[in-house]
């Protein structure tokens, strides 16, 4: 049954995001054949920045779209009108909720790593200085270029976990009310989103290998540099657990309320 | 055979309003039931409490003995009385998901049926009329082997002769191991394909009968009986 | 296209009286295999639990009988089809004679207008 659901859920949000990331990688294509292969990057003409801008848009609007299409597909498919047919066939809400879950977490990462390839790809061209940028770098911030990157992927990987449980359960709590779902859905997203940051920056900025405490460190001990880098990473990895036990949290509440109070209109 | 159907204190609540009250029922199997009410009476809220699109408030509903699960859902072939599927599937498309997720589905009497109405399975649902998304529907629903059969309005806005290959589909498809149940405020339409009416009112079973039994023991039609009742 | 059925006397008398007149009027002979229930439902567009009953009913008086897996048959004895055929006349002509009464006229009256209008039907 689970198999079935992912097939169907995978099907349906590819017909609208694999066009469009396709168009993308067009575009990257076209980008790095015609842009900034061809460039001067010493002085750059204002097509090529112009084009770095529009490119960005488009990564940016990609990403926005991406999110809002997983987000409103959870929706339409479990709480719209075709919800009657979703919760007739004999598939369970934790079928339901892991089929969504692991199809939208899917499409995000693909999302995720297309952007990332796209803008990867454009500025990889030998034009471009690397090695004597990756060298200033680790000079300032005392870990290596590489590290810091992938570092920085990697918990955007997790972290999209935890963005994709929070659209399902701003969309299942806006459930909860008897009118206004889609309204109480979208306040509850914002609401739990800030509540989220707040707590989360308060545990960053106070908790055990806080900010705070870094700042005071910095200020006092001789040898900062070093120091930055590894914060960075500190912070980064906190982040990532904290984003991940959200996400879980995010993900059993959201079973959870599916499972017992389902009240379809 | 045990019952289909079952409802022991089955009520529905919103705030200080009752959809459902207190409803208590037993429907064997074998048997064309009509739900009939005025809108409103509590028909749309007990055919969603039986699917499990609803949790009650108290009381129980079960169809072959288990609370609406995964398992019930299997026995019950279920038709909303609104647009519930995706307009930009094609008809094939909608037959091989319902063959995909119920077991029980024929991909051949589906195909007969659509047939037999000339309707071409390769169009997409948004591109048929109403009548026709509407007998779709109801093939689909028609063309599982259920326990439980629910229709919810299904001659509703429909034209005469669609309503009569309507009738027809549900007489053809009626077996003596299943029970279908049909909710409509068009009764004298459909009264000689029913076996047993429930009439409810104000959220309450007012009246489980069999068609003969109001004929007989009344000597009016259903329809009449109705129109008696719930007076305006 | 439905036998035209009343709403409110019970189906299965209606559904029986219509099978009678069927086979009275020579759409089925004696001896004929009856359709299906579910075939004679849809012709009909009525409940089969509704049109098995009516078929119950005539078994019992003996105009149909089934056997096991071939389905039902008209009966054979013509004996029977000639009373059902008298009989459901007989009722007929009764309720004619109520009818004609209540218009005023009286037996002799009656016989006269009867006589001149199956003349003149024959012309």
């Amino acid at each position: 049954m689970l198999g079935k659901l992912l097939k169907h859920d995978m099907k349906a949000l590819s017909r609208y995001l694999m066009p469009l990331h396709i168009a993308v990688l067009v575009l990257a294509v076209f980008g790095r054949l015609f842009v900034s292969g061809r460039g001067n990057w010493s002085n750059p003409s204002p097509l090529l920045l112009f084009f770095i801008i529009g490119f960005t848009l488009v990564l940016l609007t990609i990403m926005t779209a991406t999110s809002i299409i997983v987000a409103v597909y959870f929706y339409r498919n479990l709480f719209s009108k075709h919800g009657y047919l979703s919760w007739t066939i004999p598939a369970s809400a934790s079928q339901h909720l892991a089929s969504k879950t692991i199809t939208g977490y899917a499409w995000v990462i693909i999302n995720y790593l297309i952007i990332i390839g796209a803008v990867v790809f454009f500025f990889a061209i030998p034009d471009i200085p690397w090695n004597e940028i990756a060298e200033s770098f680790t000079e300032e911030l005392g870990i290596s270029f590489s590290t810091f990157w992938g570092t920085t992927f990697i918990i955007g990987i997790i972290g999209s976990f935890c963005t994709v449980m929070s659209f399902y359960i701003a969309i299942v709590l806006g459930q909860l009310f008897s009118n206004h779902r889609v309204l109480g859905a979208v306040i509850v997203y914002f609401v739990l989103t800030l509540v989220v940051q707040l707590l989360a920056s308060v545990v960053l900025f106070i908790g055990p290998d806080g900010l705070s405490l870094f700042i005071v460190e910095s200020l006092t001990a001789p040898d900062y540099a070093l120091s930055w880098g590894s914060q960075y990473l500190r912070l980064m990895w906190t982040t990532g657990i904290v984003s991940l036990v959200e996400g879980i949290v995010f993900y059993v509440i959201t079973y959870y309320i599916m499972n017992k109070k389902l009240n379809l209109n | 055979m045990k019952p289909v159907l079952e409802c022991q204190g089955l009520t529905k609540q919103y705030g200080n309003f009752y959809a459902l009250s207190n409803l208590n029922l037993t429907l064997d199997r074998g048997q064309i039931v009509g739900l009939l009410g005025p809108n409103g009476s509590g028909k749309t809220t007990l055919i969603k409490l039986i699917n499990g699109l609803l949790v009650p408030t108290s009381g129980i509903v079960s169809v072959n003995n288990l609370q609406p699960g995964t398992e019930t859902r299997k026995a019950v072939s279920y038709l909303p009385d609104q647009d519930y599927l995706d307009e930009w599937m094609k008809i094939d498309d909608l037959i091989a998901y319902f063959a995909d997720f119920y077991d029980d589905f024929s991909i051949e009497r589906a195909n007969k049926m659509l047939n037999d109405l000339n309707i071409d399975s390769s169009h997409r649902l948004r591109t048929l009329s109403k009548g026709t998304r509407e007998k779709v529907q109801l093939i689909l629903v028609m063309s599982r082997n259920a326990d439980l059969y629910i229709l919810d309005e299904p001659i509703a806005g429909v034209d005469p002769a669609a309503r009569d290959y309507i009738l027809s589909t549900i007489i053809n498809n009626y077996n003596e191991n299943a029970t279908i149940l049909l909710s409509t405020h068009l009764i004298a339409d459909i009264e000689n394909v029913l076996d047993r009416v429930l009439f409810l009112r104000n959220g309450q079973l007012v009246l489980n009968s069999t068609v003969d039994e109001i004929r007989m023991e009344q000597e009016k039609s259903v329809d009449s009986l109705f129109r008696e009742v719930f007076r305006c | 296209m439905s036998w035209s059925l009343d709403n409110d006397r019970p189906l299965y008398l209606q559904l029986m009286e219509r099978i009678q007149m069927d086979i009275i009027s020579g759409k089925y002979s004696a001896g004929d295999k009856l359709p299906s229930v579910r075939d004679l439902a849809l012709a009909a567009s009525v409940n089969p639990n509704t049109m098995q009953k009516a078929l119950s009913e005539l078994e019992r008086s003996g105009l149909v009988y089934s056997q096991r897996t071939s389905g039902r048959f008209i009966t054979e004895n013509q004996e029977m089809l000639q009373k059902l055929k008298y009989s459901l006349a007989s009722e007929h002509i009764k309720e004619f004679i109520n009818k004609m009464k209540s218009l005023g006229f009286d037996e002799e009256e009656l016989c006269n207008l009867l006589n001149e209008t199956l003349k003149g039907e024959t012309k």
